[in-house]
């Protein structure tokens, strides 16, 4: 599946991330940005928390922005579905 | 996936919405919250804790003349827990300015870190302080690390914030009834000395049979006095030894203190000497019952009687200056029993107060709500009255002998059981002419009237009787 608009979900607040999904032409790959107030400990587990829900959802050719502040896993793949799902149409919400 | 959690991430995504429509209306916003691990994320004792320190937070931004609009404010629960979220009003200041300013609340709040307060500026932006905070059960972490790792376990640290919250809960409860407690010993000598007219004694209009105090020297012996009863109730609160008599020598200090201070503050006139000792234990026994929930009459007379043991025999017996004797250990040299004078009241167990004083108040103020000036000046009248109809003041049978004791106490009481007829005003003020007359001041019944006033009110409170 390929995003279609672009979608966030989550917020600001310490122990949330912000999830933003920018759609790319077909065929450009996945481009995952993450900052994290835990990025020095943190940055491989959030990736492959990402990369997972990507995986799960099929989704092959995506934007993905996440600004996080010490979301736990659970938080991460929960915020992660709601955007990529916003952004295909088929989860109402923010954008 | 995890209902419970998609309701608290939805309901944080409302927040940030909340928090977005202030920004597009031009406003930063303040927002407050409690930071509670797992769930449910609010309870009785949460909500309880986050409306307290709500209110101590409004106060707090008013002094530091931050301005928030309260009509716009947003106070809910939701999956989240309790919020509170309001614009507030920049007035020349940077968000980052409002931002420094709330971290000064959160540091010095007793339990700051389960606080959280958050400034979004005007562009919907959160400001941050930049500061990790550290971990709020082990202390050794930055919280942001311990909370990501998970590393303590979910019920342990929701068991230590509930144990904290009710710490802090018995603190301010503490604060809330020992000023109470402490307040209603002034008002009761501030009531004793306003009540007007009274035989012998100094009151509003007259000096009574004093000629070195007035009314206005009573007034100023007790703001004196008041000063200290904050500190004998703390100590009543919070006593914890295994014998309440281990709590003497510091109530005698504090009340040697009461007296000197008293003598400085009258130029060496003698306003409340018996009134410290009498309201200093008063204080210091409800303090202490009160603590426990277990305050009635009854266990205040227990305690009194079991604090100060056979003092007539240890104080009035005994010689206190091998020498020279004092006006008490000659009146019981002299009169025996009847000569007792305080202490005997005291060892006794305050019955002029319990049998005489307290059922009259009773029987005036129960079925009364707010007790105005005019309730308060009738009911202590006739308590006054049931007083010195019973009681051997020391002081009078020192310098008067046991005839006039006799005639007053007589006297009293034909005024007394004048109460319901009108002949009540005539007798009362023969009373009054025949302290005048013969120079007498009953104010040991004045004493005891103060802290019978003190009891009632105590009782009406927080009694079980």
């Amino acid at each position: 599946m390929t995003p279609k608009f672009k979608a966030q979900a989550g917020t600001f607040e310490s122990s949330d991330i912000m999830i933003l999904i920018e759609p790319v032409q077909p065929d450009t790959g996945r481009q995952v940005d993450i900052s994290s107030t835990v990025i020095l400990q943190f940055e491989a587990d959030i990736t492959k928390t990402i990369i997972q829900v990507l995986d799960e959802l099929e989704i092959k050719d995506v934007h993905l922005i996440a600004k996080d502040k010490g979301a736990l896993n659970q938080t991460i793949r929960a915020r992660v579905e709601t955007a990529i799902k916003r952004s295909l149409g088929i989860q109402k919400g923010t954008l | 996936m995890d209902t419970v959690l998609q309701n608290i991430l939805e309901a944080k995504e409302q927040r940030a919405k909340a928090r977005q429509k202030f920004a597009d209306q031009g406003n930063a916003s303040l927002s407050f919250s409690l930071n509670i691990p797992g769930y449910p994320k609010s309870n009785s004792l949460f909500k309880h804790f986050f409306d307290s320190c709500l209110n101590d937070l409004k106060i707090f931004l008013l002094s530091y003349r931050i301005n928030i609009c309260e009509e716009e404010e947003i106070n809910h629960e939701d999956c989240a827990g309790e919020f509170y979220l309001t614009p507030v009003l920049l007035e020349g200041n940077e968000a980052t300015d409002i931002k420094r300013i709330t971290e000064i609340f959160e540091e010095e709040h007793p339990l700051g870190r389960l606080i959280d307060v958050d400034i979004t500026d005007q562009k919907g932006n959160p400001v941050s302080s930049g500061k990790a905070k550290a971990c709020y059960y082990c202390n050794s972490h930055p919280a942001v690390y311990c909370m990501r790792n998970q590393a303590h376990d979910l019920n342990e640290l929701r068991q230590k914030i509930s144990k904290d919250i009710n710490l802090y809960w018995k603190e301010k409860e503490k604060e809330r009834i020992s000023k109470d407690i402490a307040a209603e010993g002034l008002k009761a000598l501030l009531h004793e000395v306003a009540l007007t007219p009274k035989p012998g004694l100094v009151d509003r209009v007259s000096n009574g049979s004093h000629t070195d105090m007035d009314f206005g020297t009573f007034l100023n012996s007790s703001a004196v006095l008041s000063v200290y009863f904050k500190e004998i109730v703390d100590f009543g609160y919070t006593f914890s030894g295994e014998h309440l008599s281990d709590a003497l020598p510091k109530l005698r200090q504090v009340g040697i203190r009461m007296e000197q201070d008293m003598f400085i503050e009258t130029n060496g006139v003698n306003t409340h000497k018996g009134a410290i000792f009498l309201l200093g234990f008063s204080l210091f026994i409800s303090a202490y019952l009160i603590a426990q929930g277990n305050f009635s009459y009854q266990k205040f007379v227990e305690i009194i009687k079991d604090l100060n043991g056979n003092l007539v025999d240890r104080e009035l017996v005994r010689r206190m200056y091998p020498n020279q004797k004092t006006h008490g250990e000659e009146c019981f040299d002299k009169f025996g029993e009847k000569g007792k004078g305080i202490r005997g009241e005291i060892q006794d167990g305050l019955p002029t107060v319990f049998k005489y004083a307290l059922p009259v108040l009773r029987g005036s103020f129960d079925k009364v709500e707010v007790l105005t000036d005019k309730i308060l000046q009738k009911g202590l009248t006739l308590a006054l009255l049931s007083i010195m109809a019973n009681n051997d003041d020391s002081n009078i049978l020192y310098r008067k002998g046991e005839n006039i004791l006799e005639e007053l106490k007589e006297k009293s009481h034909q005024a007394y059981i004048t109460r319901e007829i009108r002949f009540f005003e005539l007798k009362y003020q023969e009373l009054i002419e025949y302290c005048q007359v013969n120079h007498i001041s009953p104010g040991g019944s004045a004493d005891l009237l103060a802290v019978s006033l003190f009891l009632y009110k105590i009782n009406r409170r927080y009694g079980k009787s």
